[in-house]
């Protein structure tokens, strides 16, 4: 009895885990279209901010967040400027 | 007309029942095979009430192949295009709700209950597509929860080097000791360890479905320059935006983005990932290699001789000692930029500029506070912006889930108070907290005894895209059927008709563009397509056309598409009123849906705002507006109808009759009658206009008459409606076109 629960259970265990293989209608893609894939804009070059740092006279660090363009400290790929049509 | 859109319509006629859709079994995998570059629509799965997240897997055992995925809720994907032709990964894209269409085969969606169409219990659709040429084993797996939402997790990435990114730092194997519960041994070590604290503080308050990912780079960046040196530098890698009138150089769009819930504004790409639920290659298409959501790049050169002193940064979780470098703090500041804390609104010339016209979400919770009523930012010109920027105490952060919140220090101005400093201060002034909240970190100068948390930028952020509340599944715009024209275009217009239902549930409309070419002569273009969640997203044709010029070839069935003078068009009513062309000063007094059209054509392009001509209150019980057509076997010419009430037992009627020239090229004249009785006959005018982006000028001259006999509006038979018209184009390529008391009926639904 217990081995017959057993296998019960195993059966259904497997039954959950082992895939499900089904058959489903296709269709063949429209020929006339490639997928493309777009390049991310450079809005950050207008996006990426910087955090400075100078030591006061006190021994104490003061921190200023700027623009990454106005420190020429952007660090990621800016691609040619696109502009709107 | 008839002829001319049973391009079309033969997909009718021949359009296959729904094929039969395989459900699903959340936590079961399934596998299937599919083809060489083919898809399926036949896949659901149904969703429990109470249901907060969907995960949806899918990958393949077959190497090398490219699967993508799509998914929606409520109908089917279409198995074809309303041409009768194969779908495509861009039309399947237009009919989806989430994407995943990375150039791998592993893609995953994860929806929560804050996604802007969220988790919700129904039938949802899914479509997988092989863009591999040869059949790939394809598994996929979906699961359903009801669990509180996931903490947002970053996924870091130090092994991204390139020449601007130097990844070394993070492996550095100089001892070191475990300084302020930061356990590292070597420097690499504490380095790393330093870089997933400050994440961890950054991430307190938001979740997400879908992990964040960040590259982390060390780079010689400016030393003492004016006495500073910079610490580290980052900024979002993308922006998305839900913009269809967006065509950049080289005919390039945006993506849509159905998953962000305010159009027309970019949105950085964490929260876009969040809200796609699907990471940025995924979203992008192409290598998820080397993608991620947002870079910081840290100077490597700290530490050095002579740089800052000498001041090292301290890598410990606790506060930085006197002279040490917080880089903790440093991180989680810079860190909040990219997660959507930034506008995009330009603080050098021109000042003021918004980023390609568009909005960007960050701004559009901004308001200049120093008059009431207050004015929003974005509605500003570029010149007032600039003013409010300098104006110290004038931006307010008006968005209710910070301005209300109790993190929210009184400032005695209105909402959250933004830094305005006289004179602009780049990079500063706009995406900081005034200096007033010296307690907060997303101040312009960081405050050694301040949080390391993002404070009161959490509820900000709320407002950008991290909004955790569960939302409510939006309800999709539905439009009237009809004619729809810009008041900056008058003259020209559109007629928009449900023409049928597909096999897979979506509406099939046909659209008509009445208007002048380069020299002001009359001319129109039709396209026919589905109206998805609000969006009119044109069938391309056999040509890749989707906005198409016919030559009428008497007796023919179709008619002849002429390519080279076809071209491309949208129709989105989805936050229309928040679409550039609809913000282009003009007053849209009255006006009820407004609709953004892009179109190009010759190779320009353009975004017309547009509205009903007849609203719904105005029109008559006996509605005849619909497009209208002589049957099968006289096709290629016909009549856009509209009708209106207009006093007692009056009905006022405008249409537009199409018709050739003796060149066979589609050209239009118009009847108007402010009483229509049937049987009477209308003089037809010709209207000689004005090009799409020409001054407007318009002159008619009378070319015929028309008698139309329209009595009651029917679909499939002509019953006693009959049409007569008898009219001469003028002109070189004049011709006479003549017909009497022909059948005429609905070729759309009608009203």
């Amino acid at each position: 009895m217990q081995s017959l629960i057993l296998l019960s259970w195993l059966g259904a265990t497997v039954a959950a885990t082992d895939p499900a293989v089904i058959d489903v209608p296709t269709h063949t893609l429209a020929a006339s279209k490639a997928k493309a894939h777009r390049p991310p804009t450079d809005l950050h070059e207008r996006a990426g901010h910087a955090m400075t740092a100078h030591i006061g006279a006190d021994g104490r660090v003061h921190y200023d967040c700027l623009s990454a363009a106005d420190t020429h400290d952007l660090r990621v790929d800016t691609r040619a400027a696109r502009q709107e049509k | 007309m008839r002829a001319l859109l049973i391009s079309s319509l033969l997909a009718l006629a021949s359009t296959p029942l729904a094929a039969q859709s395989v459900g699903l079994v959340p936590g079961q995998s399934t596998t299937f095979t599919i083809p060489a570059t083919a898809y399926t629509t036949a896949l659901h799965f149904d969703v429990p009430a109470g249901t907060t997240s969907i995960k949806v897997e899918l990958a393949s055992d077959t190497a090398n192949v490219d699967l993508d995925m799509f998914l929606r809720l409520g109908n089917p994907f279409s198995s074809q295009t309303p041409y009768g032709r194969a779908m495509d990964v861009d039309s399947l894209r237009d009919q989806a709700q989430y994407f995943a269409i990375s150039g791998g085969a592993e893609e995953k969606i994860s929806i929560g209950r804050a996604n802007y169409r969220p988790a919700k219990e129904g039938r949802w659709y899914l479509s997988v597509l092989n863009f591999a040429d040869f059949p790939a084993n394809a598994r996929i797996k979906v699961e359903l929860g009801n669990a509180a939402p996931q903490p947002v997790q970053f996924d870091v990435r130090f092994d991204l080097p390139d020449p601007s990114c130097d990844v070394a730092p993070w492996n550095d194997s100089t001892a070191a000791t475990p300084v302020g519960g930061n356990p590292g041994t070597t420097l690499g070590q504490q380095r790393r360890n330093a870089m997933i604290e400050a994440l961890r503080q950054l991430g307190a308050g938001f979740d997400s479905e879908t992990p964040i990912t960040v590259r982390a780079c060390w780079d010689a960046l400016t030393v003492d320059t004016a006495g500073r040196t910079t610490l580290a530098a980052a900024a979002p890698d993308d922006f998305l935006i839900a913009d269809r009138s967006l065509v950049l150089n080289g005919g390039v769009t945006f993506n849509p983005a159905p998953f962000l819930p305010e159009k027309y504004a970019f949105y950085s790409a964490a929260p876009a990932v969040r809200l796609a639920g699907t990471r940025a290659c995924s979203l992008r298409g192409g290598d998820c290699t080397d993608l991620t959501d947002m870079t910081i790049t840290y100077n490597r050169r700290i530490g050095e001789p002579g740089v800052l002193g000498g001041a090292k940064f301290h890598l410990g979780y606790n506060a930085a000692p006197l002279g040490s470098l917080d880089f903790v703090g440093v991180s989680v500041h810079e860190l909040g930029h990219g997660l959507g804390f930034i506008s995009l609104t330009r603080l050098s010339t021109p000042v003021g500029a918004k980023p390609l016209g568009r909005d960007d979400v960050f701004s559009r919770q901004i308001v200049d506070n120093r008059a009431s009523p207050f004015r929003s930012f974005v509605s500003l010109s570029d010149t007032e912006r600039a003013d409010v920027m300098t104006s110290f105490t004038g931006l307010s952060w008006i968005d209710e889930r910070a301005a209300n919140s109790p993190l929210n220090t009184p400032t005695g101005f209105p909402g959250v108070l933004l830094y305005a400093p006289n004179p602009i201060q780049g990079g500063s002034s706009l995406s900081h907290l005034d200096s007033f909240y010296n307690r907060e970190l997303m101040t312009p100068t960081l405050n050694q005894q301040g949080t390391r948390q993002l404070g009161l930028g959490v509820p900000m952020l709320y407002a950008v895209g991290w909004d955790p509340e569960p939302a409510s599944f939006p309800t999709s715009p539905a439009p009237y059927a009809g004619l729809w024209y810009d008041r900056d275009r008058d003259a020209h217009g559109v007629d928009f008709q449900r023409v049928y239902t597909d096999a897979a549930g979506f509406d099939i409309y046909s659209l008509i563009f009445y208007t002048y070419d380069a020299n002001g002569r009359p001319e129109w273009y039709i396209a026919i397509g589905p109206l998805v969640d609000g969006v009119f997203a044109a069938s391309l044709d056999a040509a890749g056309n989707s906005l198409v010029r016919y030559r009428y070839v008497g007796g023919a069935t179709p008619q002849q598409a002429v390519a080279a003078q076809s071209g491309q068009v949208v129709l989105d009513f989805n936050q229309a009123g928040s679409s550039p062309a609809c913000n282009d000063g003009t007053t849209r007094a009255g006006a009820g849906l407004l609709g953004m059209l892009r179109y190009t054509l010759g190779g320009v392009s353009d975004a017309w705002c547009m509205e009903e001509l007849i609203q719904s209150g105005g029109r008559p019980d006996d509605d005849l507006t619909g497009t209208w057509y002589a049957g099968n076997s006289d096709g290629g010419w016909g009549s856009s109808v509209t009708t209106a009430n207009a006093g007692t037992n009056q009905r006022l009627l405008f249409s537009t009759l199409y018709y050739p020239d003796s060149n066979g090229a589609g050209r239009w004249a118009f009847v108007s009658s402010a009483n229509y009785q049937p049987g009477q006959p209308l003089p037809v005018y010709e209207r000689r206009g004005y090009c799409r982006t020409c001054p407007a000028s318009t002159s008619d001259v009378q070319i015929g008459t028309l008698t139309p006999n329209l009595l009651t509006p029917v679909q499939g038979q002509a019953g006693a409606n009959r049409l007569s018209f008898d009219v001469t184009y003028a002109g070189p390529e004049g011709g006479r076109f003549t017909r009497s008391n022909v059948p005429y009926e609905l070729l759309s639904v009608p009203q």
